[in-house]
């Protein structure tokens, strides 16, 4: 007949182990005198519990920090040639990711905050540069976050290839922190960087120089 | 300093480089993953792959420990998931391998031959549970954990736990004794 005592099943286990206190453990002797279910569910309880699992030796205890430290290397070498291997095409001097990112935003600022003849459109429209005839120099204060949203927005659209492939980088990296990548650029570095910045300004310029009454429109 | 405070301090030294703490680590939990993972397999060769492969991927994506639960849980976790998939291979290939067949080839006194065979029923009964039952068992008879720390490890509720315990051993009474 199977018994339908949970209670005491449950501390079978328990009972083999010799984890009970005194009084469970009376409990359940108590109960197996009488139950031959329970008995045979601990017979098999314990036969369970009895195979034996092999000692491999010494040895192969004192060689297992060994093997996983040694694989553990393999594992992260593989992984970082991976990364290279991957990156080999995009590669450029490391210090160009950092430029890229902080020209995104720089990059915002500048066209909104220099004296130039590009000057931020205050029609209300998504359209942010125009062409005029010496505009003057705008303060930050002075736009509206519309019109800030969309200096950011442009600049992101200006960089957008740039952007994924940091974006990318960033991903294989998580903890890695760009501001450090800016603080390693030495002075040549920061010339280059200050050097596309005002390029990209100028070809802006030309650009509004040359777009028709039609693009003005539209904007 | 309480177990689970001194793997956090153990994990926290591993992760800063100190060799010293990896070790530490491996040599604190590589018996008794090897019993476990043993008992999953039956044989010598995959046990030792497996639990070399478990410390690997441990140590590898230690970022990814959350420490909700132990870091003893965790291992049991990635060790029980790396045994399923061998388990499973050998399943799909209709090659479950049981361990003693040495009983014919040395005959002893018949209740020994008898004993054995018993246990060689049993294991085959045990070897045929299903998946989850067949874990929860080991890891309650076998490994000595308390169904707490089995539903942690089998990522279930207590009454899941305490569910597939019961029907692993109905089960396995219900087989053995209709044999």
């Amino acid at each position: 007949m199977t018994c339908k005592n949970d209670e005491i099943k449950e501390l079978l286990p328990a009972y083999l182990g010799q984890e009970l206190d005194f009084a469970a453990l009376k409990r359940v002797e108590a109960h197996l005198a009488s139950c031959e279910d329970c008995r045979s569910e601990l017979a098999i309880l314990a036969m369970l519990s009895e195979e034996a699992v092999p000692d491999p030796g010494q040895a192969f205890w004192m060689e297992m920090p060994l093997k996983v430290r040694r694989e553990v290397r393999e594992k992260r070498e593989k992984r970082s040639s991976l990364t290279a291997r991957f990156l080999r095409p995009f590669a450029v001097p490391r210090w160009t990711w950092a430029a890229t990112a902080a020209a995104v935003l720089i990059t915002a600022l500048w066209l909104v905050v220099q004296p130039s003849p590009v000057k931020v459109a205050f029609d209300g429209s998504d359209s942010l540069f125009e062409e005029t005839g010496g505009g003057e120099p705008l303060d930050l204060a002075e736009l509206s976050p519309t019109q800030l949203d969309a200096a950011v927005l442009w600049a992101q659209n200006q960089f957008a290839t740039e952007t994924d492939a940091v974006n990318e980088d960033l991903l294989e990296n998580p903890e890695r922190d760009l501001s450090d990548d800016l603080s390693n650029l030495n002075g040549k570095e920061l010339d280059r960087l200050y050097e596309m910045l005002k390029k990209e300004e100028q070809n802006l310029r030309n650009k509004g120089r040359k777009r028709t009454p039609r693009e003005k429109e539209i904007g | 300093m309480a177990p689970m405070d001194e793997d956090l301090d153990l994990i926290t030294r591993t992760a800063a480089g100190e060799q010293e703490a990896f070790n530490e680590l491996v040599i604190k939990y590589q018996k008794p993953l090897y019993s476990l993972l043993y008992r999953m397999v039956s044989n010598h060769e995959d046990a030792a792959d497996l639990l070399q492969k478990t410390f690997v991927r441990a140590f590898t994506g230690i970022a990814g420990f959350e420490r909700r639960s132990s870091f003893k849980t965790w291992l049991y976790q990635i060790a029980i998931n790396l045994a399923k998939n061998v388990y499973r291979d050998r399943a799909r290939a209709g090659h479950i391998p049981l361990d003693d067949v040495v009983i014919s080839r040395d005959p002893r006194t018949l209740e020994t031959l008898i004993e054995k065979e018993s246990r060689q029923q049993l294991r085959q009964q045990f070897a045929g549970l299903p998946e989850k039952q067949r874990l929860t068992l080991l890891l309650r008879v076998q490994e000595n954990r308390k169904f707490e720390e089995i539903a942690d490890i089998m990522k279930c509720s207590l009454g899941t736990a305490k569910a597939n315990y019961h029907y692993a051993v109905q089960k396995l009474k219900k087989k053995l004794a209709g044999q």
